[in-house]
Formats: C-alpha cells, structure tokens, sequence
C-alpha cells in the first residue's frame, strides 16, 4: 500500500535496490530549495550530495534541458540519487525531496558561486568597510552606526578587494580566513590585523570555489 | 545561483509505503530481494480513483549489456470503466533487485499492488533433470534425499 500524503504529484519508485538511498517510501526528512529567483543560465546545475556522515560531498550535475522548474526537476531526477518534484506556496517555488540517508547540500542553478561573508562590528562612527568586487565597490558601510552584515555570490576567479578603516585610530581586529566546503571544515586564516593602532588596513584575494569566505572587521568571531 | 537548501524534519513521509503483513516493513522486502528472486506473472493494481490510472506504470529492467529496458505495464483504463482496480498479466517480470516500478503518485493519492507469482532461485540448474530453478525439486528429481536428513548418515 502506498499513500501519497502530500499535495502534489511525486515521482515513486518501487522495489529497486539501486534507488535504495533515494528512496522517499517513508522518509521524514525534508530538503528545500527555494528556486523562485533561479536564473537559468547557462541552462547547467549541480547539486552537492553525499551517500553518509563519514563521506565527503560530491558534485552531481548536468545540463537542463529548458529554462523551467520542471526540466530542472527532470535533469535530477535522472541522476538516481533521490525523487525530486516542484511545490509551490504564494508566489515562491521550491524543489522538494524526502531522504532520510542521502545527505544533501547547495543545489547551483547556472553559474556556480561560492559565498564572502562580511560583518561589520565598529558601530561607532568611522568604523567603516569597503568591499569592491572586480573592481565596482559593493559593499560601503561608512559610519553606519550599526551592525553591518551580508552575504556576496562570486564566482571562481573574482577578486575582492577589502579596505577597512577606524578614525580614530584603534585597536580594531580585522580578519580574513576561508573555510573548505568539503570537510574537515577547518578554517585558514588568510589575513589578520595584528598592527595594534593602525587607522587603515586592506586585504585582497582571488576567490576560489573550493571555499567560503569570511571578513570579520570589529570583534572577532568565536 | 547557490541555493541552500532548508532541512526539517516531517512528522509524515510524504509517501508512506507498507506491506500487507505485521511487523514486515517495505524496507526488509527491498533489502531481501536479491536474495530472493521473484518471478511476477500477475499484478492486481487498486487505486483510490480512476484518475491514477491516467499515470502510467514502467517496468525497468537492466539487460546483459548494463542497457536499460523499460515497459509499460499499466496502461490507462477505458473511460467508461468504474472500478478503480485492474490485473495485470505481467508475463515474466522478476523482482530480484536490479529491477523496479516507477510511476507518478497523484495528490493525496493511494495505490495497492498485490503480487501472484513465484519464489526463484538466483543460482542455475541441472537442465539434465528437467526442472527449473527449484534446489528442493532438483534434489526429488535426483532421487536423492535431503542433505540435512539423519538418515542420510552412514
């Protein structure tokens, strides 16, 4: 007996050990994708997936055939590795899967990116942060007087530059590390401040898509 | 565009799937198959309504090659029918793992499959004998008896 206990259509299937990862027959975890934005170019994706805690993420991906959720959904479906199907809720769309084995990460639609965090802790005027990406400023948090936070998409190759500044002149950390995005997700510290009473530093680097980003300008993180 | 995705946990599958018998989970069948080789001539296929039958069901099947081959084996019902259930003469469809079913399962939807056919085995057989796929017929056929029986003790 098979009960489909959703409201929308899902691709079963039955007694075939192959798919037994993918599997979504009484599975209770629940994997999001909120698509709603997607761009679909190029019309490629990847998904990052791995089959236990011990293993590392791996790369599955392809081309779609057309610029829709539902080639999307056609695309991975056809990778054997879980049932994918579209839900919908307002004006957002999403790509949904039930596994309770196959662990599953970042799903890319077109260009891959990677993510630069950046948070601006000196709330006190002149405490400000530059971000140019390629060159075109991106980020200008000049005495903002608040807590500055955000998250940037790059791709492969971009460069971002960082300029930081404190008037007057204190003792404020600047830190610049990158995390792996295969594990062990130690983080490498790329760039530290530790000349004390500097009023400016900068740091710039390439970004790579084997890892994320950090720019910690303020108090450090734990 | 990456897109993190947004884990929870359900308090339902969002497709349940049970066997007909206590304290036999769909996972124990899967996992037996393989080691249990079954071979499917009759299919009974109940929906809650008629409008399934609109989906078809596929049997894939891998060839020597590794290639697969998929059939259909539900074909739509006739619209004039009221019965939300059909048999299927499968003809020599095997369960033995390396296959499956795959189909679309509608909204709030549930389906039955009942299965008629044959436990197989995975090893070959003594065509000398005539019998096919069975170690106790092929023993019988022998002449033989049981291997485990203490009469058997000399």
């Amino acid at each position: 007996m098979l009960q489909n206990n959703t409201g929308f259509t899902l691709p079963v299937t039955l007694l075939n050990q192959s798919s037994l990862n993918g599997s979504i027959a009484n599975a209770k975890r629940i994997y999001e994708w909120d698509i709603t934005s997607a761009v679909y170019s190029p019309l490629t994706f990847n998904i990052e997936v791995r089959f236990s805690v011990t293993s590392l993420y791996q790369n599955y991906g392809g081309t779609i055939a057309a610029a829709n959720p539902n080639a999307l959904i056609a695309a991975l479906n056809n990778l054997n590795i879980g049932a994918f199907w579209i839900e919908t809720s307002g004006p957002n769309t999403y790509v949904v899967t039930y596994n309770n084995n196959i662990i599953y990460r970042n799903l890319s639609i077109g260009t891959m990116t990677t993510t630069v965090t950046y948070v601006n802790t000196t709330v006190v005027p002149g405490g400000f942060m530059t971000i140019d990406v390629n060159a075109v400023n991106v980020v200008n948090s000049l005495n903002p007087g608040s807590f500055i936070s955000g998250v940037l998409n790059l791709i492969g190759g971009d460069l971002v530059d960082v300029n930081v500044t404190s008037s007057p002149a204190e003792n404020t950390p600047f830190l610049v590390s990158r995390t792996p995005v295969q594990p062990p997700p130690f983080s490498q510290v790329l760039h530290t401040n530790t000349v004390l009473g500097s009023a400016s530093d900068s740091f710039s680097f390439n970004v790579d898509m084997d890892y994320t980003y950090n720019i910690y300008w303020g108090i450090p993180p734990p | 565009m990456t897109i993190a995705p947004t884990i929870t946990n359900a308090a339902q599958p969002a497709l349940s799937v049970t066997t007909g018998m206590p304290n036999l989970s769909y996972a124990a069948i899967l996992n037996s198959l393989g080691a249990f080789v079954w071979l499917i001539d009759e299919l009974f296929y109940s929906a809650g309504s008629t409008s399934q039958f609109s989906n078809p069901v596929l049997y894939k099947i891998y060839d020597n090659n590794g290639d697969t081959s998929t059939q259909q084996i539900v074909t739509p019902i006739s619209p004039g029918q009221f019965q939300a259930s059909m048999y299927i003469e499968t003809g020599n469809m095997v369960l033995d793992g390396q296959t499956g079913m795959s189909f679309n399962l509608n909204p709030g939807q549930s389906v039955q499959f009942i299965f008629y056919g044959s436990k197989k085995s995975s090893s070959g057989m003594l065509d000398t004998y005539g019998q096919v796929n069975n170690y106790d017929e092929t023993i019988k056929a022998m002449g033989r008896l049981d291997f485990f029986d203490p009469a058997n003790d000399e």
